[in-house]
Protein backbone atom coordinates (compact mmCIF):
# COMPACT_ATOMS: atom_id res chain seq x y z
CA UNK A 1 0.00 0.00 0.00
CA UNK A 2 3.17 2.43 0.44
CA UNK A 3 4.21 1.91 -3.01
CA UNK A 4 0.57 2.65 -4.53
CA UNK A 5 0.42 5.50 -2.31
CA UNK A 6 3.52 6.76 -3.37
CA UNK A 7 3.61 6.44 -6.98
CA UNK A 8 0.27 7.64 -7.43
CA UNK A 9 1.43 10.91 -6.82
CA UNK A 10 2.69 10.86 -10.23
CA UNK A 11 -0.94 10.30 -11.41
CA UNK A 12 -1.89 13.47 -9.12
CA UNK A 13 0.77 15.74 -10.82
CA UNK A 14 -0.49 14.58 -14.25
CA UNK A 15 -3.96 15.38 -13.29
CA UNK A 16 -2.78 18.94 -12.67
CA UNK A 17 -1.32 19.67 -15.24
CA UNK A 18 -4.02 18.14 -17.32
CA UNK A 19 -6.73 20.25 -15.53
CA UNK A 20 -4.52 23.53 -15.69
CA UNK A 21 -4.56 23.04 -19.37
CA UNK A 22 -8.44 22.20 -19.44
CA UNK A 23 -9.13 25.36 -17.59
CA UNK A 24 -6.61 27.90 -19.37
CA UNK A 25 -6.97 26.66 -23.13
CA UNK A 26 -10.63 25.59 -22.71
CA UNK A 27 -12.26 28.17 -20.41
CA UNK A 28 -10.16 31.27 -19.80
CA UNK A 29 -8.31 31.62 -23.39
CA UNK A 30 -11.58 31.99 -25.25
CA UNK A 31 -13.51 33.92 -22.74
CA UNK A 32 -10.56 36.39 -22.96
CA UNK A 33 -10.36 36.43 -26.38
CA UNK A 34 -14.46 37.10 -26.36
CA UNK A 35 -15.87 40.62 -26.67
CA UNK A 36 -18.74 40.36 -23.97
CA UNK A 37 -17.49 42.46 -21.21
CA UNK A 38 -18.67 40.12 -18.93
CA UNK A 39 -16.64 37.25 -20.04
CA UNK A 40 -13.53 39.01 -18.66
CA UNK A 41 -15.34 38.42 -14.86
CA UNK A 42 -14.90 34.37 -15.31
CA UNK A 43 -11.46 34.58 -17.32
CA UNK A 44 -9.92 36.09 -14.71
CA UNK A 45 -11.37 33.72 -12.26
CA UNK A 46 -10.32 30.64 -14.15
CA UNK A 47 -6.29 31.71 -14.57
CA UNK A 48 -5.69 33.55 -10.94
CA UNK A 49 -8.36 31.75 -8.80
CA UNK A 50 -8.99 28.32 -9.61
CA UNK A 51 -6.23 26.96 -11.54
CA UNK A 52 -3.71 27.93 -8.63
CA UNK A 53 -6.28 26.37 -6.19
CA UNK A 54 -7.01 23.07 -8.54
CA UNK A 55 -4.28 22.79 -10.44
CA UNK A 56 -1.42 23.95 -7.82
CA UNK A 57 -3.25 22.38 -5.16
CA UNK A 58 -3.02 19.06 -7.06
CA UNK A 59 0.42 19.06 -7.69
CA UNK A 60 1.31 19.63 -4.16
CA UNK A 61 -0.55 17.14 -3.16
CA UNK A 62 1.12 14.90 -6.16
CA UNK A 63 4.49 15.82 -4.74
CA UNK A 64 3.96 15.01 -1.10
CA UNK A 65 2.74 11.94 -1.96
CA UNK A 66 5.70 10.97 -4.44
CA UNK A 67 7.70 12.21 -1.09
CA UNK A 68 6.29 9.55 1.04
CA UNK A 69 4.42 12.16 3.21
CA UNK A 70 1.06 9.91 3.27
CA UNK A 71 2.65 6.61 4.28
CA UNK A 72 1.49 6.57 7.26
CA UNK B 1 -3.42 14.06 15.30
CA UNK B 2 -5.91 15.36 17.76
CA UNK B 3 -6.09 15.84 21.25
CA UNK B 4 -9.01 14.17 23.36
CA UNK B 5 -12.10 16.15 21.84
CA UNK B 6 -14.40 16.62 25.07
CA UNK B 7 -12.88 18.17 29.04
CA UNK B 8 -16.25 18.22 30.69
CA UNK B 9 -19.08 15.93 29.25
CA UNK B 10 -21.80 18.51 28.51
CA UNK B 11 -25.32 17.30 29.71
CA UNK B 12 -27.51 15.89 27.33
CA UNK B 13 -30.01 18.90 27.83
CA UNK B 14 -27.10 21.48 27.26
CA UNK B 15 -26.16 19.51 24.02
CA UNK B 16 -29.19 19.68 22.12
CA UNK B 17 -29.47 23.42 23.30
CA UNK B 18 -25.81 23.59 21.30
CA UNK B 19 -27.08 21.28 18.64
CA UNK B 20 -30.44 23.33 18.46
CA UNK B 21 -28.83 27.51 18.50
CA UNK B 22 -25.97 25.88 15.79
CA UNK B 23 -27.95 24.32 13.09
CA UNK B 24 -30.57 27.07 13.20
CA UNK B 25 -28.51 29.97 12.79
CA UNK B 26 -26.50 27.90 10.19
CA UNK B 27 -30.08 26.73 8.53
CA UNK B 28 -31.39 30.24 8.48
CA UNK B 29 -27.73 30.87 6.84
CA UNK B 30 -28.36 28.69 4.22
CA UNK B 31 -31.51 29.94 3.32
CA UNK B 32 -30.47 33.63 2.98
CA UNK B 33 -27.94 32.25 0.98
CA UNK B 34 -30.41 30.19 -1.26
CA UNK B 35 -33.26 32.52 -1.54
CA UNK B 36 -31.25 34.71 -3.87
CA UNK B 37 -30.16 31.64 -5.97
CA UNK B 38 -33.92 30.25 -6.45
CA UNK B 39 -34.99 34.09 -7.39
CA UNK B 40 -31.95 34.89 -9.45
CA UNK B 41 -33.93 35.39 -12.87
CA UNK B 42 -36.59 37.47 -11.03
CA UNK B 43 -33.47 39.85 -9.15
CA UNK B 44 -31.56 39.92 -12.95
CA UNK B 45 -35.05 41.48 -14.58
CA UNK B 46 -35.00 43.79 -11.33
CA UNK B 47 -31.17 44.81 -10.99
CA UNK B 48 -29.22 44.04 -13.65
CA UNK B 49 -30.87 44.47 -16.99
CA UNK B 50 -29.89 41.91 -19.78
CA UNK B 51 -29.59 44.85 -22.67
CA UNK B 52 -27.26 46.51 -20.57
CA UNK B 53 -23.82 45.68 -20.52
CA UNK B 54 -22.36 46.92 -17.30
CA UNK B 55 -25.24 45.59 -15.56
CA UNK B 56 -24.58 42.29 -17.17
CA UNK B 57 -20.92 42.06 -16.09
CA UNK B 58 -21.76 43.06 -12.49
CA UNK B 59 -24.54 40.20 -12.34
CA UNK B 60 -21.57 37.49 -13.39
CA UNK B 61 -19.34 39.15 -10.52
CA UNK B 62 -21.75 38.74 -8.51
CA UNK B 63 -22.03 34.80 -9.57
CA UNK B 64 -18.68 34.28 -9.41
CA UNK B 65 -17.24 35.92 -7.13
CA UNK B 66 -19.72 35.31 -4.37
CA UNK B 67 -19.12 31.31 -5.09
CA UNK B 68 -15.37 30.79 -6.09
CA UNK B 69 -13.74 33.68 -4.38
CA UNK B 70 -15.53 34.95 -1.53
CA UNK B 71 -16.75 31.92 0.21
CA UNK B 72 -12.65 30.79 0.69
CA UNK B 73 -11.80 33.78 1.72
CA UNK B 74 -15.01 33.88 4.45
CA UNK B 75 -13.09 30.95 5.65
CA UNK B 76 -9.83 32.24 5.86
CA UNK B 77 -10.80 35.33 7.60
CA UNK B 78 -13.71 34.01 10.18
CA UNK B 79 -11.39 30.95 10.51
CA UNK B 80 -8.87 33.04 11.86
CA UNK B 81 -11.16 35.14 14.31
CA UNK B 82 -12.59 32.24 15.42
CA UNK B 83 -9.37 29.97 16.18
CA UNK B 84 -7.80 33.28 17.86
CA UNK B 85 -10.93 34.97 20.07
CA UNK B 86 -13.44 32.23 19.77
CA UNK B 87 -16.12 30.40 18.00
CA UNK B 88 -19.17 31.27 19.82
CA UNK B 89 -18.24 34.96 19.02
CA UNK B 90 -17.11 34.39 15.30
CA UNK B 91 -20.37 32.91 14.12
CA UNK B 92 -22.62 35.17 16.20
CA UNK B 93 -20.90 37.65 13.43
CA UNK B 94 -21.16 35.68 10.46
CA UNK B 95 -25.03 35.12 10.90
CA UNK B 96 -25.83 38.90 11.34
CA UNK B 97 -23.86 40.04 8.42
CA UNK B 98 -25.77 37.16 6.39
CA UNK B 99 -29.13 38.22 7.57
CA UNK B 100 -29.06 42.03 7.59
CA UNK B 101 -27.47 41.37 3.86
CA UNK B 102 -30.60 39.29 3.08
CA UNK B 103 -33.02 41.96 4.51
CA UNK B 104 -31.01 45.05 2.87
CA UNK B 105 -31.78 42.79 -0.62
CA UNK B 106 -35.00 42.84 -0.29
CA UNK B 107 -35.09 46.48 0.59
CA UNK B 108 -32.81 48.19 -2.41
CA UNK B 109 -35.05 49.96 -4.90
CA UNK B 110 -35.17 48.69 -8.49
CA UNK B 111 -32.74 49.68 -11.17
CA UNK B 112 -35.74 51.62 -13.06
CA UNK B 113 -35.89 53.98 -10.02
CA UNK B 114 -32.04 54.79 -8.84
CA UNK B 115 -29.79 53.18 -11.62
CA UNK B 116 -26.14 51.96 -11.14
CA UNK B 117 -26.40 52.33 -7.67
CA UNK B 118 -29.10 49.32 -7.27
CA UNK B 119 -26.88 46.59 -9.04
CA UNK B 120 -23.87 47.80 -7.37
CA UNK B 121 -25.79 47.52 -3.74
CA UNK B 122 -26.53 44.18 -4.87
CA UNK B 123 -23.36 42.53 -6.02
CA UNK B 124 -21.69 44.01 -2.74
CA UNK B 125 -24.50 42.76 -0.46
CA UNK B 126 -24.27 39.52 -2.38
CA UNK B 127 -20.31 39.58 -1.46
CA UNK B 128 -20.96 39.80 1.94
CA UNK B 129 -23.28 36.93 1.54
CA UNK B 130 -20.32 35.02 0.38
CA UNK B 131 -17.82 35.96 3.05
CA UNK B 132 -20.70 35.26 5.48
CA UNK B 133 -21.17 31.65 4.44
CA UNK B 134 -17.80 30.86 4.47
CA UNK B 135 -16.96 31.43 8.00
CA UNK B 136 -20.41 30.24 9.44
CA UNK B 137 -19.88 25.75 8.74
CA UNK B 138 -16.85 25.61 10.25
CA UNK B 139 -17.66 27.81 13.40
CA UNK B 140 -21.29 25.68 14.06
CA UNK B 141 -19.58 22.18 12.82
CA UNK B 142 -16.38 23.19 15.24
CA UNK B 143 -18.47 24.31 18.77
CA UNK B 144 -20.96 21.30 18.12
CA UNK B 145 -17.91 18.74 17.69
CA UNK B 146 -16.42 20.56 20.58
CA UNK B 147 -19.02 20.04 22.70
CA UNK B 148 -20.34 16.36 21.72
CA UNK B 149 -19.70 12.86 23.11
CA UNK B 150 -16.35 11.72 21.45
CA UNK B 151 -18.27 8.33 20.62
CA UNK B 152 -21.03 10.42 19.35
CA UNK B 153 -19.77 12.96 16.98
CA UNK B 154 -20.80 11.82 13.76
CA UNK B 155 -24.35 11.83 15.03
CA UNK B 156 -24.53 14.77 16.60
CA UNK B 157 -22.68 16.97 13.97
CA UNK B 158 -24.59 15.35 11.27
CA UNK B 159 -27.68 17.88 12.51
CA UNK B 160 -25.55 20.77 11.67
CA UNK B 161 -25.46 18.78 7.63
CA UNK B 162 -29.21 18.92 7.65
CA UNK B 163 -29.32 22.31 7.47
CA UNK B 164 -27.48 22.70 4.01
CA UNK B 165 -30.64 20.79 2.43
CA UNK B 166 -33.09 21.80 4.79
CA UNK B 167 -32.34 25.74 3.94
CA UNK B 168 -33.05 24.86 0.33
CA UNK B 169 -35.97 23.00 1.16
CA UNK B 170 -37.51 25.86 3.09
CA UNK B 171 -36.21 28.69 0.08
CA UNK B 172 -38.48 26.79 -2.15
CA UNK B 173 -41.28 26.40 0.24
CA UNK B 174 -41.65 30.11 0.87
CA UNK B 175 -41.28 31.20 -2.39
CA UNK B 176 -43.48 28.87 -3.73
CA UNK B 177 -46.32 29.71 -0.86
CA UNK B 178 -45.07 33.17 -1.65
CA UNK B 179 -46.35 32.73 -5.23
CA UNK B 180 -49.47 31.27 -4.38
CA UNK B 181 -50.58 33.74 -1.65
CA UNK B 182 -50.81 36.33 -4.29
CA UNK B 183 -50.80 37.21 -8.20
CA UNK B 184 -48.16 36.30 -10.43
CA UNK B 185 -47.87 39.70 -11.37
CA UNK B 186 -47.68 41.05 -7.58
CA UNK B 187 -44.96 38.54 -7.22
CA UNK B 188 -43.01 40.00 -9.81
CA UNK B 189 -43.61 42.98 -8.77
CA UNK B 190 -42.83 42.88 -5.24
CA UNK B 191 -43.72 39.77 -3.87
CA UNK B 192 -40.31 38.37 -4.13
CA UNK B 193 -38.90 40.80 -1.84
CA UNK B 194 -40.95 38.87 0.99
CA UNK B 195 -38.44 35.83 1.62
CA UNK B 196 -35.45 38.36 1.64
CA UNK B 197 -37.65 40.05 4.14
CA UNK B 198 -38.68 37.29 6.57
CA UNK B 199 -35.36 36.48 7.41
CA UNK B 200 -34.99 39.12 9.71
CA UNK B 201 -37.56 37.53 11.79
CA UNK B 202 -35.41 34.06 11.97
CA UNK B 203 -32.33 36.01 12.49
CA UNK B 204 -33.45 37.79 15.50
CA UNK B 205 -34.33 34.68 17.27
CA UNK B 206 -31.48 32.73 16.59
CA UNK B 207 -29.02 35.69 17.62
CA UNK B 208 -30.43 35.88 21.25
CA UNK B 209 -30.39 31.97 21.78
CA UNK B 210 -26.74 31.69 20.32
CA UNK B 211 -25.87 34.82 22.63
CA UNK B 212 -26.32 32.99 25.63
CA UNK B 213 -24.62 30.30 24.85
CA UNK B 214 -21.26 29.44 26.57
CA UNK B 215 -17.55 28.93 24.44
CA UNK B 216 -17.18 25.46 23.59
CA UNK B 217 -15.12 23.58 26.59
CA UNK B 218 -12.62 22.40 24.53
CA UNK B 219 -11.72 26.34 23.27
CA UNK B 220 -12.15 27.95 26.63
CA UNK B 221 -9.60 25.13 27.94
CA UNK B 222 -6.96 25.96 25.51
CA UNK B 223 -7.55 29.40 26.21
CA UNK B 224 -7.25 29.34 29.66
CA UNK B 225 -3.87 27.68 29.47
CA UNK B 226 -2.55 30.25 26.58
CA UNK B 227 -2.04 27.99 23.94
CA UNK B 228 -4.33 29.49 21.15
CA UNK B 229 -2.59 29.98 17.92
CA UNK B 230 -1.02 33.47 17.63
CA UNK B 231 -0.98 32.98 13.19
CA UNK B 232 -3.79 30.61 12.60
CA UNK B 233 -3.16 30.80 8.83
CA UNK B 234 0.42 30.09 8.91
CA UNK B 235 -0.12 27.08 11.28
CA UNK B 236 -2.55 25.60 9.26
CA UNK B 237 -1.15 26.26 5.34
CA UNK B 238 2.46 27.11 6.53
CA UNK B 239 3.69 24.04 8.06
CA UNK B 240 3.93 20.77 5.82
CA UNK B 241 2.87 18.93 8.60
CA UNK B 242 -0.99 20.61 9.06
CA UNK B 243 -1.12 21.77 5.39
CA UNK B 244 -0.60 18.67 3.58
CA UNK B 245 -3.70 16.83 5.96
CA UNK B 246 -5.66 19.92 4.33
CA UNK B 247 -4.26 18.71 0.95
CA UNK B 248 -5.88 15.72 2.01
CA UNK B 249 -9.47 16.58 3.44
CA UNK B 250 -9.77 18.52 0.06
CA UNK B 251 -9.10 15.99 -2.48
CA UNK B 252 -9.82 12.70 -0.51
CA UNK B 253 -13.20 13.86 1.02
CA UNK B 254 -14.16 17.63 0.28
CA UNK B 255 -14.56 17.56 -3.65
CA UNK B 256 -15.95 14.89 -4.31
CA UNK B 257 -19.05 15.75 -1.57
CA UNK B 258 -19.30 18.79 -2.84
CA UNK B 259 -19.84 17.48 -6.47
CA UNK B 260 -22.20 15.06 -5.03
CA UNK B 261 -24.04 17.83 -3.30
CA UNK B 262 -24.71 20.13 -6.39
CA UNK B 263 -25.56 17.35 -8.76
CA UNK B 264 -28.28 15.84 -6.51
CA UNK B 265 -29.43 18.96 -5.86
CA UNK B 266 -28.89 22.24 -8.12
CA UNK B 267 -27.42 20.29 -10.99
CA UNK B 268 -31.13 18.17 -10.79
CA UNK B 269 -33.00 21.15 -10.55
CA UNK B 270 -31.10 22.78 -13.48
CA UNK B 271 -31.50 19.28 -15.90
CA UNK B 272 -34.84 19.17 -15.05
CA UNK B 273 -36.02 23.02 -16.17
CA UNK B 274 -33.22 23.72 -18.62
CA UNK B 275 -33.06 20.33 -20.57
CA UNK B 276 -36.28 18.20 -19.67
CA UNK B 277 -38.65 21.72 -19.80
CA UNK B 278 -40.36 20.13 -16.75
CA UNK B 279 -42.63 23.43 -15.27
CA UNK B 280 -40.97 25.24 -12.87
CA UNK B 281 -43.50 24.90 -9.88
CA UNK B 282 -43.49 21.03 -11.04
CA UNK B 283 -39.44 20.86 -10.61
CA UNK B 284 -39.38 23.06 -7.16
CA UNK B 285 -41.70 20.67 -5.58
CA UNK B 286 -40.13 17.34 -7.42
CA UNK B 287 -36.91 18.33 -5.25
CA UNK B 288 -38.94 19.69 -2.36
CA UNK B 289 -40.14 16.43 -1.33
CA UNK B 290 -37.22 14.41 -2.13
CA UNK B 291 -35.47 16.82 0.12
CA UNK B 292 -37.96 16.36 2.66
CA UNK B 293 -38.16 12.65 2.67
CA UNK B 294 -34.27 12.69 2.69
CA UNK B 295 -33.13 14.76 5.39
CA UNK B 296 -33.44 12.26 8.10
CA UNK B 297 -30.88 10.11 6.67
CA UNK B 298 -28.22 12.77 7.50
CA UNK B 299 -28.86 11.84 10.69
CA UNK B 300 -28.57 8.14 10.23
CA UNK B 301 -25.68 8.36 8.44
CA UNK B 302 -23.60 10.50 10.69
CA UNK B 303 -24.87 7.91 13.33
CA UNK B 304 -23.15 5.38 11.39
CA UNK B 305 -20.23 6.71 10.60
CA UNK B 306 -19.90 6.66 14.50
CA UNK B 307 -20.01 2.64 14.17
CA UNK B 308 -18.34 1.58 11.38
CA UNK B 309 -16.08 4.84 10.49
CA UNK B 310 -16.61 7.89 8.40
CA UNK B 311 -14.21 6.43 5.11
CA UNK B 312 -16.85 3.50 4.39
CA UNK B 313 -19.93 5.63 4.81
CA UNK B 314 -18.48 8.40 2.43
CA UNK B 315 -16.99 6.31 -0.02
CA UNK B 316 -19.79 3.95 -0.40
CA UNK B 317 -21.82 7.40 -1.46
CA UNK B 318 -19.26 8.37 -3.50
CA UNK B 319 -19.39 4.84 -5.35
CA UNK B 320 -22.94 4.73 -6.08
CA UNK B 321 -23.13 8.11 -7.38
CA UNK B 322 -20.47 7.26 -10.47
CA UNK B 323 -22.26 4.04 -11.24
CA UNK B 324 -26.03 5.21 -11.20
CA UNK B 325 -25.37 9.19 -12.08
CA UNK B 326 -25.95 8.16 -16.13
CA UNK B 327 -29.21 5.81 -15.57
CA UNK B 328 -30.48 8.54 -12.95
CA UNK B 329 -30.54 11.41 -15.13
CA UNK B 330 -31.28 9.23 -18.75
CA UNK B 331 -34.47 8.11 -17.12
CA UNK B 332 -35.62 11.82 -15.89
CA UNK B 333 -34.93 12.95 -19.21
CA UNK B 334 -37.03 10.01 -20.82
CA UNK B 335 -39.94 10.98 -18.40
CA UNK B 336 -40.05 14.58 -19.80
CA UNK B 337 -39.74 13.41 -23.47
CA UNK B 338 -42.96 13.82 -25.56
CA UNK B 339 -41.35 12.81 -28.27
CA UNK B 340 -42.14 9.01 -27.88
CA UNK B 341 -45.65 9.73 -26.87
CA UNK B 342 -48.79 9.89 -28.24
CA UNK B 343 -50.75 12.83 -29.01
CA UNK B 344 -54.46 13.47 -28.32
CA UNK B 345 -55.25 15.78 -31.22
CA UNK B 346 -58.81 16.40 -30.21
CA UNK B 347 -56.97 18.60 -26.88
CA UNK B 348 -54.61 20.50 -28.88
CA UNK B 349 -55.72 24.35 -28.31
CA UNK B 350 -54.23 27.97 -29.46
CA UNK B 351 -54.24 30.82 -27.75
CA UNK B 352 -53.06 34.48 -28.28
CA UNK B 353 -53.20 37.85 -25.95
CA UNK B 354 -51.76 40.83 -26.14
CA UNK B 355 -50.65 41.87 -23.12
CA UNK B 356 -48.82 45.00 -21.39
CA UNK B 357 -45.20 44.74 -20.40
CA UNK B 358 -45.03 46.28 -16.85
CA UNK B 359 -40.75 46.60 -16.68
CA UNK B 360 -40.68 47.67 -20.22
CA UNK B 361 -37.84 45.03 -21.28
CA UNK B 362 -36.19 45.87 -24.57
CA UNK B 363 -38.26 49.09 -24.89
CA UNK B 364 -41.51 47.62 -25.50
CA UNK B 365 -44.73 48.53 -23.90
CA UNK B 366 -46.98 45.43 -25.34
CA UNK B 367 -46.16 42.14 -25.84
CA UNK B 368 -47.44 39.21 -27.84
CA UNK B 369 -48.02 36.02 -26.24
CA UNK B 370 -49.18 32.62 -27.95
CA UNK B 371 -49.36 29.37 -26.25
CA UNK B 372 -50.28 25.98 -27.67
CA UNK B 373 -51.42 23.76 -25.31
CA UNK B 374 -50.58 20.03 -25.99
CA UNK B 375 -51.92 16.74 -24.01
CA UNK B 376 -50.63 13.54 -24.55
CA UNK B 377 -52.26 10.01 -23.88
CA UNK B 378 -50.46 9.38 -20.48
CA UNK B 379 -51.64 13.21 -19.40
CA UNK B 380 -48.59 14.74 -19.67
CA UNK B 381 -49.37 18.18 -20.45
CA UNK B 382 -46.72 20.69 -23.18
CA UNK B 383 -47.29 24.12 -23.20
CA UNK B 384 -45.17 26.27 -25.86
CA UNK B 385 -45.47 30.00 -25.41
CA UNK B 386 -43.91 32.41 -26.99
CA UNK B 387 -43.54 36.15 -26.27
CA UNK B 388 -43.12 38.54 -29.34
CA UNK B 389 -42.27 42.33 -27.85
CA UNK B 390 -43.34 44.99 -30.26
CA UNK B 391 -41.78 47.83 -30.64
CA UNK B 392 -44.49 51.21 -29.94
CA UNK B 393 -43.57 53.41 -32.68
CA UNK B 394 -43.83 51.03 -35.67
CA UNK B 395 -45.27 47.92 -34.37
CA UNK B 396 -42.44 45.46 -34.91
CA UNK B 397 -41.29 42.73 -33.23
CA UNK B 398 -37.81 43.77 -30.97
CA UNK B 399 -37.46 40.73 -29.20
CA UNK B 400 -38.62 37.05 -29.07
CA UNK B 401 -38.71 34.45 -26.20
CA UNK B 402 -39.65 30.82 -26.62
CA UNK B 403 -40.77 28.95 -23.19
CA UNK B 404 -41.37 24.87 -23.33
CA UNK B 405 -43.10 23.84 -20.27
CA UNK B 406 -43.98 20.17 -19.27
CA UNK B 407 -46.16 18.74 -16.61
CA UNK B 408 -45.82 15.45 -15.55
CA UNK B 409 -48.64 13.16 -15.00
CA UNK B 410 -48.46 12.32 -11.19
CA UNK B 411 -47.25 8.56 -11.82
CA UNK B 412 -44.33 10.25 -13.68
CA UNK B 413 -43.62 12.82 -10.97
CA UNK B 414 -43.71 10.35 -8.21
CA UNK B 415 -40.75 8.44 -9.99
CA UNK B 416 -39.14 11.65 -10.50
CA UNK B 417 -39.12 12.40 -6.60
CA UNK B 418 -37.60 8.50 -6.18
CA UNK B 419 -34.94 8.75 -8.56
CA UNK B 420 -33.89 12.61 -6.82
CA UNK B 421 -34.40 10.71 -3.36
CA UNK B 422 -31.59 8.03 -4.57
CA UNK B 423 -29.43 11.29 -5.41
CA UNK B 424 -30.54 13.03 -2.37
CA UNK B 425 -29.56 9.79 -0.55
CA UNK B 426 -26.16 9.52 -1.82
CA UNK B 427 -25.71 13.61 -0.31
CA UNK B 428 -26.64 12.02 3.08
CA UNK B 429 -24.17 9.31 2.49
CA UNK B 430 -20.92 12.20 2.24
CA UNK B 431 -22.41 15.08 3.51
CA UNK B 432 -23.93 13.33 6.84
CA UNK B 433 -20.16 12.55 8.42
CA UNK B 434 -18.33 15.13 6.53
CA UNK B 435 -18.21 17.65 9.79
CA UNK B 436 -16.82 14.85 12.16
CA UNK B 437 -14.08 13.67 9.69
CA UNK B 438 -12.95 17.37 9.23
CA UNK B 439 -13.04 17.97 13.17
CA UNK B 440 -10.70 15.26 13.63
CA UNK B 441 -8.58 15.87 10.96
CA UNK B 442 -7.46 18.70 12.97
CA UNK B 443 -5.95 20.38 16.53
CA UNK B 444 -8.07 22.66 18.52
CA UNK B 445 -6.12 25.60 18.49
CA UNK B 446 -6.05 25.47 14.25
CA UNK B 447 -9.19 23.88 13.49
CA UNK B 448 -11.85 26.36 12.59
CA UNK B 449 -9.13 27.87 9.80
CA UNK B 450 -7.94 24.53 8.94
CA UNK B 451 -11.32 22.38 8.33
CA UNK B 452 -12.63 25.72 6.53
CA UNK B 453 -11.01 26.11 3.68
CA UNK B 454 -11.28 22.58 2.51
CA UNK B 455 -14.97 22.37 2.90
CA UNK B 456 -15.78 25.84 0.87
CA UNK B 457 -13.18 24.75 -1.63
CA UNK B 458 -14.89 21.66 -2.13
CA UNK B 459 -18.30 22.86 -1.72
CA UNK B 460 -18.19 26.57 -3.36
CA UNK B 461 -15.24 25.93 -5.95
CA UNK B 462 -15.98 21.74 -7.29
CA UNK B 463 -19.39 22.23 -6.58
CA UNK B 464 -20.13 25.65 -7.70
CA UNK B 465 -18.15 25.06 -11.16
CA UNK B 466 -20.59 22.11 -11.66
CA UNK B 467 -23.35 24.43 -13.78
CA UNK B 468 -20.65 26.02 -15.76
CA UNK B 469 -18.86 23.27 -16.89
CA UNK B 470 -22.00 20.77 -17.14
CA UNK B 471 -23.80 23.32 -19.72
CA UNK B 472 -20.70 23.77 -22.00
CA UNK B 473 -20.21 19.90 -22.38
CA UNK B 474 -23.78 19.50 -23.32
CA UNK B 475 -23.69 22.35 -25.75
CA UNK B 476 -20.24 20.92 -26.80
CA UNK B 477 -21.61 18.00 -27.66
CA UNK B 478 -25.07 19.44 -29.04
CA UNK B 479 -23.02 21.29 -31.56
CA UNK B 480 -20.71 18.08 -32.85
CA UNK B 481 -24.20 16.41 -33.24
CA UNK B 482 -25.77 19.45 -35.29
CA UNK B 483 -22.39 19.59 -37.21
CA UNK B 484 -22.30 15.62 -38.09
CA UNK B 485 -26.21 16.07 -39.18
CA UNK B 486 -24.69 19.12 -40.95
CA UNK B 487 -22.77 17.07 -42.59
CA UNK B 488 -24.54 14.09 -43.39
CA UNK B 489 -22.09 11.97 -41.26
CA UNK B 490 -23.11 9.51 -37.90
CA UNK B 491 -23.76 11.48 -34.66
CA UNK B 492 -20.69 11.29 -32.45
CA UNK B 493 -22.75 11.21 -29.31
CA UNK B 494 -26.57 8.94 -29.12
CA UNK B 495 -27.38 11.46 -26.02
CA UNK B 496 -25.87 14.83 -26.06
CA UNK B 497 -28.37 15.84 -22.79
CA UNK B 498 -26.10 13.25 -20.86
CA UNK B 499 -22.52 14.74 -21.54
CA UNK B 500 -22.70 16.96 -18.78
CA UNK B 501 -22.51 14.43 -15.97
CA UNK B 502 -19.02 13.43 -17.13
CA UNK B 503 -17.91 16.46 -14.53
CA UNK B 504 -19.52 15.11 -11.74
CA UNK B 505 -18.29 11.00 -12.22
CA UNK B 506 -14.33 12.25 -12.98
CA UNK B 507 -14.44 14.86 -10.34
CA UNK B 508 -16.18 12.06 -8.09
CA UNK B 509 -14.44 9.67 -9.26
CA UNK B 510 -10.65 11.28 -8.36
CA UNK B 511 -11.62 12.06 -5.02
CA UNK B 512 -12.84 8.24 -4.44
CA UNK B 513 -9.43 6.84 -5.61
CA UNK B 514 -7.90 9.49 -3.41
CA UNK B 515 -10.11 8.53 -0.71
CA UNK B 516 -9.78 4.89 -0.77
CA UNK B 517 -6.00 5.23 -1.05
CA UNK B 518 -5.07 7.42 1.27
CA UNK B 519 -7.86 8.45 4.04
CA UNK B 520 -8.19 5.74 7.34
CA UNK B 521 -11.53 4.34 8.07
CA UNK B 522 -11.35 6.37 11.54
CA UNK B 523 -14.10 5.35 14.14
CA UNK B 524 -14.74 7.35 17.14
CA UNK B 525 -12.97 6.22 20.17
Amino acid sequence: MRYIKKYLGVLWIVLAVVSGYYLIVSQAIPQFQSEKPEDLVPAIVYTFVLMPIISGGLLVFGWYALLGEYDD
Amino acid sequence: MNEPLSVKPTTTKGLWKVIGASSLGTLIEWYDFYIFGSLAVIISTKFFPADNPTAAFLSTLATFAAGFVVRPFGALFFGRLGDMIGRKYTFMVTLLVMGLSTVAIGLIPEYKTIGFLAPILILLLRLLQGLALGGEYGGAATYVAEHAEPHRRGERTSWIQTTASFGLFISLAVILLTRKCMSNEAFMDWGWRIPFLISILMVIVSYFIRKNMDESPLFKKVKAEGKTSKNPLKESFGHRYNFKFVLLALFGAAMGQGVVFYTGQFYTLSFLQRVCHVDFDQTNYILGVAIFLGTGLFIFFGWLSDKIGRKIVMMTGMLLAILTYRPIFDKLYQLADVGEKKEQIDALKNTMKREPVPDGDFGAKERLVTTIHRVYEDGTQKDEISRQYVDPIDGHIIHREDVVSIKLVTKDMWIAIGLIFLQVLYVTMVYGPIAAFLVEMFPVKIRYTSMSLPYHIGNGVFGGLMPTVATYLVAKAQSANDAAQAAGKALPFDKPYLEGLWYPIIIIGVSFLIGIVYLSNKKTE
